[in-house]
């Protein structure tokens, strides 16, 4: 396994809204959908997801519902809300600046 | 039900899981997932299970973590559900009772009035008895030394010596007050010592208070004006400090406004203007200028203090009686003139001298006010009642889908919330129509209640708040614990009908209250209106109907005897000359006028041997020689007084035949002489009949009238009444415009007619009479709704038995008895229940009525016989339709 990085102070939540913005999953599935994109580069414990899980849904990104596997197992599932999915939106919009803004500089030649 | 619930009235919560059990479920399923998956690509067991748990982190801590943040947010839903649910079922009742405005209406209406009387009569009584000292600082702390008045330099000694009690006085005089060019007005002045406002703790609210410094002879001349006075006779301009005011004719600077509340000490007093005491000489009535402030044996002043914090007051009482004791040695007042000091709350003795039956009519209006409301309340809710019977069905479904019990009732409550909060607003404008009402009744001494302050204020408010809530608890609690229990046991549809709601005991009761306290009330007004009536046809001695007065205080003026005789004489003349006007006369002691007290002195008669109790004191009125024919009274024997009479060296006496019989048993009046202190006799040349003087019911009372004129001296300068007889309700106006006229600088006090004057005389009365006669009708047509619909309500429950015996052949009569029957039993209970009461009541209100007793017959039949009637009417008309219907209808109803 390669090296990982450790993620980002506050880059957890957009990452787990991004998700869910493709339906609803349960908490299993969020965490193997992060690990397989990463390519395991970025370490991400499996417990502080579930607590942004349920801050996201506190806060009215999410919501959550009772369903069940295809294995026939009972799991929580969220869902992105309204709320959520512009959530999401803003994120992307300010990582793509963050982005920008520190690769300009990092790539500056003078 | 007329239409068909909406989804978010049947939604009801279904009980959450453990916060604790969803987390657990959850992480369990993760951890299993996860360890399945590693396993299926080739992990062994054990070490995907570890692999599993290091890509999960501390699982205590994050489980702890998850559960906290849980728990936290489970609360705030919960309370935002519990506000989304009240909102919920205050939006549903607002729906429910859109649908029956004119039930809505009826409703609000009777609560309003409820509701408006009570806040009310509490503010009436927060005004005089609970907060009677407003705009001071701490008032419970204010005490009053006594309730006789003291001499100033007893109350400067007072403030000086008194450990413990910061000691002021203070003494309300009417003086004539003009601002301007504007004519003499008579008004309140308080003369007040130096320590006066600081004691009180008032703050003026434009300029300064009167403090120690203005207290003495060549700094006196000041005034602080009250706001009323500010703005009614200064224009309420804030340059008004500097100008000056003239009190008595004297200049006067102003100083400072008070602020809008202070009043002083005294609920029905209202000074316009507070002068130092020092300002005495420039202020006082010529007929008591050779009375100065410093004069040790002139008592005039009341005194009060504030007790310095942890100090007791017994001690100071103490210390006050021997202080007072010293200075009465020291000034060598006799024995029988001393007073004992005692400290008493300023609070209990600020509704003063006259009014002393007014806290016993508030509490019985309060008693009366607390009684309609409760009646008001039960009529509701036996109409509250009556319409969720209407509704079981479907509080049946809710219950039978799992709503609970509490939220059931809260659902219900929500109905009686909303009608109390509607009530609460009919029932502010009811209050200050009351407020306003109750203002402008005239007090003994021609103070207004309304003096007292009767505005909305905070105190009110919240009262209003309270009594509306206490009320929506009320309507709504007993319908809704009814409708629930029924509703719940009844939860198989077919039992929910109405006819299992035939018998109602909680109606019945319901009714039988309205109807106890409707008869309370009645007969709380029937016994006031006969002791009314009883005090009315009391036989005045003289005929008062076409009777004016209008009273001048010369010595205030600056007048001299000589020429206030002139000035009166030509005002008596002059007031004869007017339109209508039969006769004129100047009297000492107007009968049955407030604030003509009466001068009492002692005398003797020539030729008795003294008594050797002290000589007797006697009524002395005097009085011009149109008097007689003014009050109409012709002599009994002997002669009137006339014009002539009363030049200096001619007295001759006029007595009254009560005056002959006590004093006089036996012998000859008109050969007997009078002889008042050390003067010489005067012989009595006439008796007349005995008239009312003070009260009402009054005893004969002895009179020597001496004839007002050249001979009285100093008493021309004193206060002197002017009583016409004819020339309409408007003369006394007349005559105080024509006062106006002969000498601005005089001010004439326009007392009116005599019916409006004696009035005051039986205000309790008139009080008790009128307020107790509009929540007797009330009370009864609100008992008489409330009968109404418990009958209706039964009839319709019982359209089907109806139907039925009527198809059976039962005669309408009969079935005319059968609707009545139920209905006989509570409207007898509550009579009976009522009258009894009424009578307990009664009792306590002996005092007020005249000698009428509470089991007066007449006041009984008539509470009885309204009461009856009305239940009666409201019973008949509903039975009657139920003894009318169409059988077949009837049967096929349900």
């Amino acid at each position: 396994m390669a090296r990982s990085l450790d993620l980002l102070q506050g880059t957890l939540d957009p990452l787990v809204l991004k998700a869910l913005s493709w339906g609803p999953r349960h908490g299993y599935a969020v965490a193997s959908w992060l690990r397989e994109t990463t390519g395991d580069r970025i370490t991400i414990e499996d417990g502080a997801l579930y607590t942004s899980l349920h801050r996201m849904e506190h806060r009215g990104w999410l919501e959550a519902s009772w369903g069940v596997t295809e294995n026939n197992r009972k799991a929580k599932y969220y869902t992105l809300t309204a709320r959520g999915r512009s959530e999401l939106a803003l994120a992307e919009g300010r990582w793509a600046q963050y982005a920008e803004a520190v690769s300009l500089v990092l790539g500056a030649k003078r | 039900m007329s239409e068909r619930p909406k989804r978010d009235e049947l939604e009801l919560p279904d009980r959450p899981r453990p916060v604790q059990d969803e987390v657990d479920d959850e992480l369990t399923f993760h951890v299993d997932a996860q360890i399945e998956d590693l396993v299926r690509q080739g992990h062994s067991r054990r070490a995907a299970e570890a692999e599993a748990r290091r890509r999960f982190g501390n699982l205590g801590a994050h489980r702890d973590r998850l559960l906290r943040l849980d728990a936290r947010n489970r609360l705030r839903v919960r309370r935002l559900g519990w506000l989304a649910d009240l909102g919920r079922d205050l939006r549903y009742a607002l729906r429910g009772l859109r649908r029956s405005p004119g039930f809505v209406l009826g409703v609000v209406t009777i609560l309003g009035l409820g509701i408006g009387a009570n806040v009310a009569i509490f503010r009436l009584i927060d005004a005089t008895l609970l907060n009677p000292v407003p705009g001071v600082r701490a008032p419970g702390e204010l005490h009053e030394l006594t309730v006789t008045s003291l001499p100033y330099p007893r109350v400067e000694r007072f403030a000086r010596e008194l450990a413990g009690l910061e000691v002021a006085g203070y003494r309300v005089r009417t003086l004539a007050v003009s601002a301007g060019a504007q004519a003499a007005r008579p008004e309140q002045v308080a003369l007040v010592t130096g320590g006066y406002f600081s004691t009180l703790g008032a703050t003026p609210a434009l300029g300064r208070a009167l403090g120690p410094g203005d207290d003495a002879a060549q700094t006196a001349a000041v005034a602080v004006v009250s706001h009323d006075y500010w703005r009614r006779a200064l224009g309420g301009r804030a340059d008004v400090l500097g100008q000056s005011i003239r009190v008595s004719g004297s200049p006067l600077t102003v100083v400072g406004v008070a602020e809008p509340r202070f009043r002083g000490l005294r609920v029905f007093e209202t000074p316009e203007v507070w002068v130092p005491a020092h300002a005495w000489p420039l202020v006082r009535p010529s007929s008591m200028a050779r009375l100065d402030i410093d004069r040790e044996g002139w008592g005039w002043m009341t005194a009060f203090g504030r007790l310095q914090p942890g100090v007791a007051v017994e001690r100071v009482s103490q210390a006050a009686q021997r202080i007072n004791a010293e200075a009465d040695e020291a000034a060598g007042v006799p024995d029988r003139f001393r007073q004992t000091i005692v400290l008493r709350p300023a609070a209990g003795a600020a509704i003063g001298g006259g009014t002393e039956e007014l806290p016993r009519v508030f509490a019985l209006l309060m008693g009366a006010v607390g009684l309609l409301l409760l009646l008001a309340s039960a009529n509701v809710a036996t109409l509250l009642l009556a319409r969720s019977h209407g509704r079981l069905r479907e509080l049946a479904v809710r219950s039978a889908l799992g709503g609970g019990r509490g939220r059931l009732v809260r659902m219900l409550l929500a109905e009686a919330v909303v009608l109390g909060g509607l009530a609460a607003l009919v029932g502010l404008l009811v209050y200050r129509g009351v407020a306003d009402l109750l203002a402008a009744v005239a007090l003994p001494g021609g103070v207004r209640l309304g003096a007292a302050g009767l505005g909305t204020n905070g105190a009110s408010l919240f009262a209003l708040a309270a009594v509306a809530a206490v009320t929506a608890f009320l309507i709504g609690l007993a319908p809704s614990l009814r409708v629930t229990a029924r509703a719940l046991s009844a939860s198989a549809f077919g039992l929910a009908q109405r006819g299992t709601v035939r018998r109602s005991r909680l109606r019945a009761t319901l009714v039988a209250v309205q109807v106890g306290i409707a008869v309370v009330l009645l007969l709380g007004a029937a016994l006031f209106g006969r002791g009314l009536g009883r005090a009315l046809s009391i036989d005045q001695g003289f005929d008062s109907s076409s009777l004016s007065a209008v009273s001048v205080e010369l010595g205030l003026a600056r007048y001299q005897p000589e020429r206030a005789l002139v000035l009166l004489r030509q005002i008596e003349r002059e007031t004869h000359a007017l339109p209508g006007v039969t006769s004129a006369s100047w009297v000492l002691t107007a009968p049955l006028v407030e604030g003509d007290g009466g001068e009492v002195e002692t005398f003797s008669i020539q030729g008795h041997e003294a008594d050797p109790s002290g000589n007797p004191t006697v009524e002395v009125n005097l009085v011009t020689e149109g008097f007689w024919r003014t009050f109409g009274l012709e002599p009994a024997s002997g002669r009137l007084t006339e014009q002539r009479d009363g030049a200096v060296g001619s007295a001759v006496a006029v007595v009254s035949d009560a005056f002959v019989s006590r004093f006089l048993p036996g012998e000859a009046p008109l050969a007997a002489q009078v002889v008042f202190g050390g003067s010489s006799a005067v012989p009595i040349v006439g008796v007349v009949p005995s008239i009312t003087y003070h009260e009402l019911g009054e005893a004969p009372r002895p009179v020597v009238y001496l004839p007002l004129g050249e001979a009285a001296g100093g008493t021309l300068l004193g206060r002197l009444t002017l009583v016409v007889r004819g020339g309409g309700p408007q003369v006394a106006t007349a005559v105080v415009d024509r006062i106006k006229d002969l000498d601005p600088a005089v001010a004439a006090n326009e007392l009116g007619p005599y019916p409006r004057l004696t009035a005051r005389l039986l205000l309790p009365q008139r009080l008790g009479f009128g307020l107790l006669l509009s929540f007797g009708a009330l009370a009864v047509v609100v008992a008489g709704i409330g009968v109404f619909s418990m009958m209706s309500n039964m009839v319709v429950a019982r359209t089907q038995e109806f139907g039925v015996r009527s198809a059976l052949g039962a005669s309408r009569r009969s079935l005319l008895a059968l609707a009545l029957r139920d209905q006989v039993m509570p409207v007898a209970v509550g009579l009976v229940v009522g009258v009894a009461a009424g009578i307990a009541l009664g009792r306590l209100a002996s005092g007020l009525l005249y000698g009428v007793p509470a089991t007066d017959p007449r006041a009984l039949a008539t509470a009885i016989a309204g009461l009856g009637v009305v239940a009666a009417l409201a019973a008949l008309y509903p039975a009657w339709k139920g003894s009318r219907l169409d059988p077949v209808a009837a049967i096929r109803s349900e």
